[in-house]
């Protein structure tokens, strides 16, 4: 009975799309269950303790210097107006390239790693030892420009200023005393 | 007073307080030329307008007091009052053009911070701030440590009359020579001299922690103004810890414990005599007191189990109290673990490190040591008076500079220094509760501005109070100038008042 058996192939294949889906549901709940949280770097460092050790995913900005140590380097993330310092493999560290300064927006950066509050390694610090970074956007420079009034006025009370000076050292130059002997 | 006599007096103190603006509008100099290096307009325009804005201002001040009168000693103390005020309102004013400030008021907070080398802050975004602003911010630090007055009496003022009154004014009574002029220009020498060095000596270590040859550069040069000030600003919002190494910890610890000891023993050090450094009661006095916090804090941290290790415990506990004890203010931990990790016995050891302060004639504040060591000495001279005969004489010797005989004027002066700080630190803390913040963490901030020392529990931020802010602001002015100044200024505007009254009647 052809009917039936294209029947029963059709009801198989339905049941393994069904079957499938499942399984790629089941696996991604899973994998989101075993994601480490993401913590606010400020509410990581106002709630140290209550972090200390944990495996933890923070976002943040790389901002300053990466500065290398042997064949590991330390960035520092800011969000929200709070830095951490993130100690990193080299290979991680290479990863970064733009680093947020005046006039520049670093990378921003999710890093997943261990919290320490007080890290036994780095002489006490509050950092994270990073297991994997993931640059979630590049940075790029700004262009920070002079305003024009500003700079008229700028001038302009520079000459006022050495006018009014060179005028006050002519009219201190006739009325200063004497100075009396032995000053 | 008559009338005449007033404006007299007006004039002189507008004529100084010019020149002394006048010295600090030259001070934009140095971070034009970092914004012009640069290549950075905007800040460049900036420098430039506060340059010629408080050139003016100085000049029309000097131009409408001058009337050919030299200051005398009550010209020179109020004249140091007045012009810190003028001189905080006008060097806030490139803070204010950065747009990295709520307030102007919060710019003027962060100016009289860096004058009196106090290290609070409300700048936003630090981590983006321009290099010339942060190399302004550092320069007043590191001019403010000297003493801005110092500073115009070495390149403007000459020997005035009233020379010493400025000098004492600016909170430093110690003549390393019998001239002021001399002495400031000798306070300035030292100054340089270690400014050089201490640069050298930084830049070498931020180059070997990873940071590259120019910023190293800009690093070294701030953080050793801030160190050597005792100040406590630092281009990074992390501050000390920014950097992540125990070597530059230690360098910057170094230079703030050099730079809380008295110029004049930088002098006798410098002349070769070095026994001084151990005899010296001021250094005696630091050494006890840092020796007896240093316990306690350590008691405190190891009770709670802060830190896990040895090396931890010497990096955060024994830096912080340093840092407290020289008024310094860097720091190597966050301000919120102070608040919820340090537990009170370790907590009231930095407070009461941040109130005894440094040395005498030095950049840092608080009661200082000569004062903590002169009240020791009159309490064993009370009390062997109390355990001898009624007929007996207690003589009480220290040595200061050579041996000296402990007198009733000096236990008293330093009695009224001292009752006069725990009277604005009372206030200040008064004023923290009343905004609504925790005791402690009140007493904590206000220990801090009064004892121009920066470490902060996170309560000096730019949300705080508008009144708190301009408490702080009071606090860290009288701290520093150590009120014979203010006291003086006090007196001289009431005199003015009575004048006028006299006058009318």
């Amino acid at each position: 009975m052809p009917g039936l058996k294209s029947w029963i192939r059709r009801g198989m294949e339905m049941l393994l799309c069904v079957a499938l889906v499942f399984a790629t549901a089941a696996q991604a709940a899973r994998t989101e269950g075993d994601a480490p949280p993401s913590v606010p770097i400020a509410q990581l460092v106002a709630r140290a303790k209550e972090y200390d050790g944990k495996i933890l995913t923070v976002e943040g900005e790389a901002i300053g210097d990466l500065m290398k140590r042997g064949n590991h380097a330390w960035v520092n993330l800011l969000e929200d107006g709070v830095a951490i310092g993130v100690w990193l493999t080299e290979e991680q560290a290479s990863q970064i390239h733009e680093l947020g300064r005046y006039g520049n927006s670093g990378d921003l950066i999710q890093v997943r790693g261990t919290f320490h509050r007080a890290c036994p390694d780095h002489g006490g610090d509050l950092d994270m030892h990073a297991a994997a970074i993931q640059i979630l956007r590049r940075g790029s420079k700004k262009t920070v420009e002079a305003k024009p009034g500003r700079l008229a006025a700028s001038i302009g009370l520079c000459i006022l200023g050495d006018c009014s000076r060179s005028y006050g050292g002519a009219v201190s130059g006739k009325l200063r005393a004497p100075d009396p002997p032995g000053i | 007073m008559k009338k005449n006599d007033s404006l007299k007096d007006m004039r002189i103190i507008l004529y100084y307080t010019g020149n002394i603006l006048v010295g600090v509008a030259l001070l934009n100099i140095i971070p034009l030329l970092t914004a012009l290096i640069e290549r950075d307009a905007a800040s460049a325009a900036d420098f430039t307008l506060s340059l010629g804005a408080t050139l003016t201002l100085g000049a029309a001040l000097s131009l409408l007091g001058n009337n050919g009168e030299r200051a005398g000693w009550k010209h020179g103390m109020v004249t140091v009052a007045f012009s810190w005020i003028v001189a905080m309102v006008a060097a806030a004013l490139p803070h204010w053009l950065s747009g990295h400030f709520g307030s102007y008021l919060d710019c003027v907070f962060d100016v009289m911070s860096g004058f009196t080398t106090t290290g609070l802050t409300l700048v936003q975004d630090l981590d983006h701030v321009s290099d010339s602003l942060n190399m302004w911010r550092h320069l007043i630090t590191f001019v403010g440590g000297q003493g801005i007055v110092v500073l115009a009496l070495a390149l403007f003022v000459g020997e005035a009359g009233g020379g010493y009154g400025f000098y004492v004014g600016e909170g430093k009574d110690e003549r390393l020579f019998p001239s002021v002029l001399h002495t400031a220009k000798a306070i300035w020498r030292i100054s340089l001299l270690y400014l050089v060095l201490g640069t050298l000596a930084m830049w070498i270590v931020c180059i070997s922690i990873g940071l590259n040859t120019g910023r190293g550069f800009l690093h070294a040069l701030w953080i050793f103004m801030s160190s050597w000030s005792t100040g406590g600003f630092a281009p990074m919002s992390q501050n000390m810890l920014y950097y992540h190494s125990r070597l530059f910890e230690l360098v910057t610890f170094i230079f703030f414990i050099i730079g809380s000891f008295n110029f004049a023993l930088h002098a006798a050090v410098l002349k070769g005599e070095r026994k001084e450094l151990l005899r010296n009661l001021e250094t005696m006095s630091f050494g006890t007191t840092m020796s007896l916090l240093s316990f306690f804090t350590a008691w405190g941290l190891v009770r709670l189990h802060v830190y896990p290790n040895l090396v931890a415990l010497i990096g955060k506990g024994f830096y912080q109290l340093a840092s407290a004890h020289t008024t310094t203010g860097l720091m190597t931990i966050y301000p919120q673990q102070f608040a919820t990790e340090w537990g009170d016995t370790a907590l009231l050891a930095v407070i009461i490190a941040m109130m005894f302060g440094g040395s005498a004639c030095s950049t840092a504040g608080g009661f200082k040591g000569l004062r903590v060591g002169i009240l020791f000495k009159a309490l064993v001279q009370d009390t062997r008076r109390l355990l001898g005969t009624s007929k007996s004489i207690v003589i009480q010797k220290y040595h200061y500079h050579g041996e000296r005989t402990l007198g009733e004027q000096q236990v008293r002066s330093a009695a009224l220094v001292v009752l006069m700080y725990m009277g604005i630190f009372a206030m200040g803390t008064l004023a923290g509760c009343m905004a609504g913040y925790p005791f402690l963490l009140s007493v904590f901030e206000s220990a801090s501005a009064t004892g121009n020392v920066g470490l902060t529990v996170g309560l000096s931020s730019p949300s705080m109070p508008a009144f708190l802010k301009i408490v702080y602001i009071f606090n860290m002015w009288a701290g520093r100038l150590e009120f014979m100044a203010i006291l003086a200024s006090m007196g001289f505007v009431a005199s003015l008042f009575r004048g006028g009254r006299r006058a009318r009647a």
